[in-house]
């Protein structure tokens, strides 16, 4: 699941031209900061985590680390 | 001292001395002003405003083929020779000088046919739900608009007629957005839901915060809540406007009532809000303006209601409003598409989101970042379509219309 999240991350910035290959993506990147996601960025990554997953991570308020949406999926396995 | 205008993306920090003699520096002014930096913008619309000149407010992210459209390509930040310049005493003559203008201020808002619609309006128009007076002169406002739109238009104008320090917040990432907050002391913002939902989400706390008004998409009660525990010691406002008529409800939760002084140029028919245009100087109809908002009514008299949803087909993302038809038609221009359908879905982060299915013709191939590509060409950044998908074939409705939903 962790590898698939990071996937999706990678080819959304890499379609908007905001991926910057020498950031290494972990549990502790934050999304908006270190990864440089925008708001429709993130509005891209629900749609493609729903699709896959079937949770909306935002739904309960917008999370900050790729580590959050990990235990938000965990949490609705 | 006291800064008045202040961005820091371009390290300014004014006063109001220092604004006034940035006014009359010369006689010169765009009529035309295409959005480059704020600080210019705002130096620039304050001196048509004395100066009673027309003024013309054009996003920065208008492509080269929408000005082209509209009429606009060839006086674009063209210099225009003011005569018999107004030498402004001080501040308060700047104030005064604002509220008699007879300037025409045209903004645009995303049309039905297409083309962005050119919306004129005046001093009245814009400042009828503006308050001036002693109260609110120690506001510190946060501009969180597009200041070229008409919900960024009326906070500065808010701003600018109390005297207030304003900080120019639009675009920013949330982190420096809290940054300001701290730093300049904001005790008022104006906002969408999307802008508070991106803030709230760090779990910053901003005790000084007096005012939160909410405007341009419909809000959600977690939000509320979310916002309450960000700003606890602010006040909640929703406040209805649009393009056309300005600013005209305000709504503590999510029921508007409709103040004494408009309530006979107000009504609801088939659940739709109309206006009547007499409320608007210098219209040039007068009619009952349908404002494609359908409402639920709480009260009839005094009226009050709820906001249900666009009688449009209109996408709002984030709260730019996007028109399907306009990209669908931008589409049929594509060689390699047989058939393209654009459609917004429910989305946590924007409230909505724009999506493409689209069909190839046979044996034609096109990657999703070409699509995109082409699209910005001719489109601002908000009406491009997020999330593309391949399908075998369109859905359609009955009567043969692309289904939207």
């Amino acid at each position: 699941m962790e590898n698939k999240i990071k996937e999706i991350i990678v080819s959304i910035l890499e379609d908007s031209g905001n991926y910057n290959e020498s950031v290494e993506i972990e549990a502790s990147s934050r999304l908006r900061e270190d990864l440089g996601m925008d708001s429709f960025n993130l509005a891209e990554l629900t749609v493609h985590i729903e699709e896959e997953f079937d949770v909306d991570i935002f739904e309960d308020g917008l999370v900050n680390t790729v580590g959050e949406i990990f235990a938000k999926l965990n949490k609705h396995k | 001292m006291k800064h008045f205008i202040v961005d820091e993306s371009f390290q300014i920090q004014k006063s109001i001395t220092t604004f006034l003699e940035d006014i009359h520096a010369d006689n010169h002014y765009y009529r035309v002003y295409r959005y480059a930096n704020f600080y210019e913008y705002l130096v620039n619309l304050v001196k048509a405003l004395v100066n009673d000149k027309d003024v013309v407010l054009i996003d920065a992210d208008f492509t080269q083929q929408e000005l082209d459209n509209l009429g606009y390509a060839d006086c674009v930040n063209l210099e225009e020779e003011i005569l018999n310049v107004v030498y402004l005493t001080d501040q308060k003559e700047m104030v005064k000088k604002i509220q008699d203008s007879k300037s025409r201020i045209t903004l645009f808002t995303s049309g039905t046919t297409g083309l962005p619609k050119v919306v004129h309006h005046t001093i009245p128009s814009l400042t009828r739900m503006i308050r001036v007076g002693s109260n609110y002169q120690e506001n510190i406002w946060g501009l969180a608009y597009n200041p070229t739109h008409m919900a960024g238009v009326q906070v500065l104008l808010q701003s600018l007629l109390n005297l207030n320090t304003l900080v120019y917040i639009f675009g920013k990432t949330s982190n420096e957005v809290a940054l300001n907050i701290n730093l300049y002391n904001i005790t008022h913002l104006s906002a969408t839901p999307t802008f508070y939902r991106l803030l709230v989400a760090s779990k910053d706390v901003f005790p000084l915060v007096e005012k939160i008004t909410l405007g341009g998409e419909k809000s959600d009660p977690k939000l509320h809540l979310d916002i309450k525990l960000s700003f606890p010691n602010a006040k909640i406002n929703n406040i209805y406007a649009s393009t056309e008529l300005g600013s005209l409800f305000v709504a503590k939760g999510d029921i508007f009532s409709v103040p004494d002084s408009i309530k006979k140029h107000v009504r609801v028919v088939d659940e739709e809000l109309e206006i009547h245009t007499s409320i608007i100087p210098n219209m040039e109809k007068e009619e009952w303006y349908k404002t494609g908002d359908i409402v639920e009514i709480i009260d009839e008299s005094p009226l009050r209601f709820k906001f249900k949803n666009r009688k449009t087909e209109m996408i709002n993302v984030g709260g730019y409003k996007v028109n399907p038809n306009e990209i669908e038609e931008a589409l049929r221009l594509f060689p390699e598409l047989e058939n393209a359908r654009i459609y917004g879905k429910p989305n946590s982060v924007l409230g909505n989101i724009v999506c493409m299915e689209f069909v190839l013709n046979k044996g034609a191939k096109i990657e999703v970042v070409e699509i995109k590509k082409r699209l910005s060409e001719q489109f601002q950044d908000f009406k491009i379509p997020r999330i593309i998908k391949e399908v075998v074939a369109i859905e359609k409705t009955r009567t043969g219309k692309i289904n939207r939903k």
